[in-house]
């Protein structure tokens, strides 16, 4: 991966971007390394809790609809200690959210749970049983922004927060899944590469190479196609044009 | 011991549905349909296939795919258009190797077998170019035989088209009466048992007519945004679903002539030969060129389709019903043309012949394709008008 940019970089290109900023998707850890595709996408991060290694939480897992939420998920468990992570559930929460690819780690008790999840029962036991304390009464409905939220934790969930006490109980292990980083080549609105400050007459760059012109951080469904399609076509015009310029240049030379 | 689970399981399935349902579902989930509910839970992860057809929004109000019940009904519900198979990431070579087509072709020769009447007639799927073959070899013996018989040779003095003068007209309506009663009987039995299976619930007039629609113009053969289905290739084309109009509509026509044809002779006291401009034989003679046409077409696409559609022991099945029906328009237009000459009984003989194959093999060979989907189509029909009990929440 990322091999083209590499090649590039050696050869002097100008790079933008922030090497730690991308598309990045919270996905099944047990997905495949290359080419998991939308399918490992875990849906049920804003129906429950979300533990780090730690079995600690991290991050208000209810801040908007999960949908929405994809790149920045990705990105807070990459920043997480082994980028790992763990969405915890409930039985009430099956049938609230999009089916998962991997079956769910299951168990009838929440120690059993965390002993299958590999994490400290204790330290897991304590983060929920805090996380069930702080959940305030309200009227639950996943399809808006309901009223359910905690009080007095640290992260707060704002809302969707029901407590989490009715076996039996399932947990996802979440990894980022990256789509494409937003570091990349600098190029200008011809997609043309630059070297030192000055863009090249014949070299082009278009797709992920470039993606991070446009996009600095968090991302919009369909923009990386969009970006890819916009610049593929300026590129390719711009290509076929420096070829057409350097053969009449060349047919010139030889008259 | 084989010979006495047979014996069971034919007076299990003598005895009704109730019986049958218990013999089905202990047998589990097969490993056919096991690769489905694999690929239906990736599937049901991704959903990027919902605009396709019915199977992909029938699967959407599904968490789970542990019923046998469900499998099939999915399995009977996917025309092998192919369009998933092609627009799939997942497909091979991606190690989730996802072919929905084909795990679904090889669930639905399972469901044909399993709901056969009488079940042990359900291995004649297994094989069934052999099963038409001999089917094809015993009605052509039977015919050429009688026909012997009955004047002593094949080529005669010309009859002016009177088929009664070598088979009376009872003798053949009781022959192909009881043979076609029996396949309707069947089929009938098969269908109803895997309906109460799938307990699709009480068929509103709104969803008998969206399902009428949907087999009569094969709604899902059009790729969803009705450009068609694929063949060999990513290409979209309507050719399958032009020729699988031909030869049903073909069929269907030929169908009515005879049923035409069986008035005349009853009710009107008209008896045959038909003029060709009679109302019989103006139907059978352009249905019999739909189903010339139409079969054609559909072998031609069989022998280029993708090898990864489907599943590829059962094209000797698909071919040999194909192959069957256009024989049976064949030899039909080739008696009417050749009807007022000395070999219409050696004609005469070859056409029942291959009739009779036919509706012998109605029961027990591609043709069930059609009432299985059909049952899978009413289904999804009122499937979709019940409320889903599942909310998973925007996209």
């Amino acid at each position: 991966m990322g091999v083209v940019l590499k090649v590039m970089m050696r050869a002097g290109a100008d790079t933008m971007g922030d090497p730690t900023q991308a598309h990045c998707v919270a996905i099944d850890a047990r997905s495949p390394l290359y080419d998991g595709g939308i399918c490992t996408r875990i849906d049920a991060v804003s129906l429950g809790i979300v533990v780090n290694r730690e079995a600690k939480r991290f991050y208000d897992e209810g801040e908007d609809f999960w949908p929405k939420r994809y790149a920045l998920w990705g990105r807070l468990v990459a920043l997480q200690p082994g980028q790992i992570a763990y969405s915890i559930i409930d039985v009430k929460s099956v049938g609230r959210f999009m089916p998962a690819v991997f079956e769910n780690i299951k168990a009838d008790t929440l120690p059993e749970l965390a002993g299958k999840l590999g994490l400290d029962p204790d330290v897991f036991m304590q983060t929920i049983n805090e996380f069930n304390a702080a959940c305030q009464p309200g009227t639950f409905n996943h399809t808006i922004q309901d009223d359910c939220h905690t009080k007095g934790l640290t992260p707060e969930k704002t809302h969707w927060a029901l407590p989490i006490e009715k076996g039996p109980f399932f947990g996802y292990p979440v990894r980022p899944g990256v789509t494409f980083t937003y570091f990349g080549l600098t190029t200008d609105e011809k997609a043309s590469v630059f070297f030192d400050g000055k863009a090249s007459p014949n070299l082009f760059a278009a797709g992920e190479i470039n993606a991070g012109n446009v996009l600095g951080k968090g991302y919009t469904a369909g923009v990386g196609m969009s970006i890819g399609t916009a610049f593929g076509r300026i590129a390719g015009t711009q290509a076929a044009l420096a070829a057409q310029k350097i053969k009449e240049g060349s047919s010139h030379a030889i008259a | 011991m084989q010979s006495l689970e047979s014996l069971t399981r034919e007076a299990q399935g003598l005895a009704g549905a109730t019986e049958h349902s218990i013999t089905w579902h202990s047998k589990g989930l097969s490993a056919n349909e096991s690769e489905v509910a694999r690929q239906m839970q990736i599937c049901n992860a991704c959903r990027y296939c919902e605009g396709f057809c019915a199977v992909f929004p029938a699967m959407a109000r599904r968490l789970q795919f542990d019923s046998k019940a469900d499998l099939n009904y999915l399995a009977n519900l996917c025309h092998n258009c192919g369009a998933c198979l092609h627009a799939c990431q997942y497909a091979p070579p991606h190690e989730f190797a996802v072919n929905v087509p084909q795990a679904m072709a090889k669930v639905r020769l399972e469901t044909y077998t399993d709901f056969a009447w009488p079940a042990a007639m359900g291995s004649l799927y297994k094989n069934n170019g052999l099963t038409v073959s001999l089917a094809t070899a015993f009605g052509l013996a039977l015919f050429l035989v009688l026909t012997l018989l009955v004047t002593g040779k094949l080529v005669h003095e010309p009859l002016a088209g009177n088929f009664y003068a070598v088979f009376p007209h009872n003798t053949l309506a009781l022959m192909f009466g009881a043979v076609f009663g029996f396949s309707i009987l069947a089929l009938g039995i098969g269908v109803t048992r895997f309906w109460k299976e799938i307990t699709p619930g009480a068929a509103s007039a709104a969803a008998l007519g969206e399902a009428t629609h949907n087999v009569l113009g094969m709604k899902y053969l059009d790729g969803g945004h009705g450009q068609g289905c694929n063949d060999e290739d990513d290409r979209f084309t309507l050719r399958r679903r032009r020729f699988h109009h031909l030869t049903f509509y073909g069929f269907m026509l030929c169908f009515a002539a005879t049923s035409v044809a069986t008035l005349y002779h009853y009710v009107l006291g008209l008896q045959a030969p038909y003029a060709y401009t009679s109302l019989p034989v103006i139907l059978g003679t352009v249905g019999g060129i739909g189903l010339l046409i139409g079969p054609a077409g559909l072998l031609w696409l069989n022998l280029r389709r993708s090898p990864l559609h489907g599943d590829a022991a059962q094209k000797p099945m698909d071919r040999a019903f194909i192959v069957l029906l256009f024989a049976v328009s064949l030899t039909g237009l080739a008696l009417l043309v050749w009807r007022d000459t000395s070999y219409m009984a050696l004609w005469l003989a070859i056409h029942l012949g291959v009739v009779m194959a036919l509706f012998l093999t109605l029961p027990y060979g591609k043709f069930a394709h059609g009432i299985y989907r059909t049952a899978a189509l009413l289904k999804w029909s009122i499937e979709k008008r019940q409320p889903n009990k599942l909310a998973l929440g925007g996209d």
